[in-house]
């Protein structure tokens, strides 16, 4: 058996490796194995090394649970998105207030509705700026009447 | 009702627009072939479970930074890869425990005697497996029973493509002297 062949032979053992074959080089390795005992002794190692590990049964379940708490799963993958979208939505409130209060103009009850629902839809220190001026832990009544005397 | 096989792009599309089922389903997609890799890579199947706990959550919070640049599959297992390693620096071995084969052992429809043999076998190679240094080790498992390229053992290992097939060859080199 030439080098090269075994070469050849020994990069496709892997079982997934060989299923990628096409009908001639499948044949190829299969008639190379019959002939080189050097190889067929390495194929019987990949096999063995082909073997799958057994996972333990409760391992899913545990990884789920530790999974489903993370903010991406609780609020959707997008909730990073949505956190900044809801923050954004507020301040955006409360600071166009002043302006509001300038012109003379308020926010309508729909907006306030909305930042109310942003707001409280929040996880728990899901975004800082939010957390540490204590808007997440105003009852939705109280955030109401503070966004309506903001913007009145 | 029979469950329609979703395909992966779909899911991870899914996934990053918030479908938590989505996202489950990635993760138990992979659960087996992560936990196989810290195994290997820890030697410990407590430790091998919080490195799977701590890859998926690495993996699950930074969906966002998948640019599918590699495969879904070689992106999760260089997270595995990494958290297996971290934790491995961090812990010292608590039990090392002899590493579990599934049941569906390759010629399970051979008869009783073979299947046998062919289970004495890959727990003997499983045991040889640990002698070897841990690329070796990594390289090995990742192309033998995970059938990665090298270029996809290569990104894992954040090594080049030919330093990962060097690392398999020189491992199954010594795994063949060990089991001689």
């Amino acid at each position: 058996m030439t080098e090269l062949a075994c070469a050849w032979v020994r990069d496709r053992l892997p079982p997934r490796s060989r299923d990628g074959l096409d009908v001639a080089d499948a044949a190829r390795l299969e008639q190379h194995l019959a002939g080189c005992a050097d190889c067929r002794a390495e194929a019987t190692l990949v096999s063995a090394l082909a073997v799958p590990v057994a996972v333990p049964p409760e391992l899913e379940a545990h990884v789920l649970r530790a999974v489903r708490k993370q903010p991406a799963v609780a609020n959707g993958a997008g909730g990073v998105r949505h956190y900044a979208l809801a923050a954004s939505f507020v301040f955006a409130l409360l600071t166009g207030s002043l302006l509001w209060q300038q012109f003379g103009a308020r926010p309508s009850p729909a907006t306030i509705d909305g930042a109310v629902e942003a707001v409280l839809a929040l996880p728990v220190g899901a975004d800082a700026l939010l957390h540490e001026s204590g808007l997440q832990s105003l009852s939705e009544d109280e955030l109401r009447t503070l966004l309506e005397e903001l913007g009145s | 009702m029979r469950e329609v096989p979703i395909d992966e792009a779909t899911l991870i599309e899914k996934a990053r627009a918030g479908d938590a089922g989505a996202l489950e389903a990635l993760v138990r997609r992979y659960m087996d072939d992560v936990y196989a890799l810290a195994l290997r890579i820890l030697g410990d199947g407590d430790q091998a479970a919080d490195a799977t706990q701590n890859a998926m959550i690495n993996a699950v919070n930074g969906l966002s930074r998948f640019r599918g640049d590699a495969s879904f599959r070689t992106w999760i297992l260089r997270i595995a890869a990494n958290s297996a390693k971290s934790l491995g620096r961090r812990r010292t071995r608590r039990n090392e425990v002899a590493l579990t084969l599934a049941d569906n052992v390759a010629g399970e429809d051979a008869d009783p005697a073979t299947v046998a043999t062919n289970r004495a076998e890959a727990e003997r190679v499983t045991e040889l497996l640990r002698q070897l240094p841990p690329k070796q080790r990594m390289a090995v498992h990742l192309r033998a029973n995970q059938g990665l390229s090298y270029a996809e053992i290569g990104e894992i290992l954040e090594c080049s493509e030919g330093a990962a097939r060097v690392n398999y060859h020189l491992g199954i080199r010594r795994l063949r002297e060990l089991t001689i």
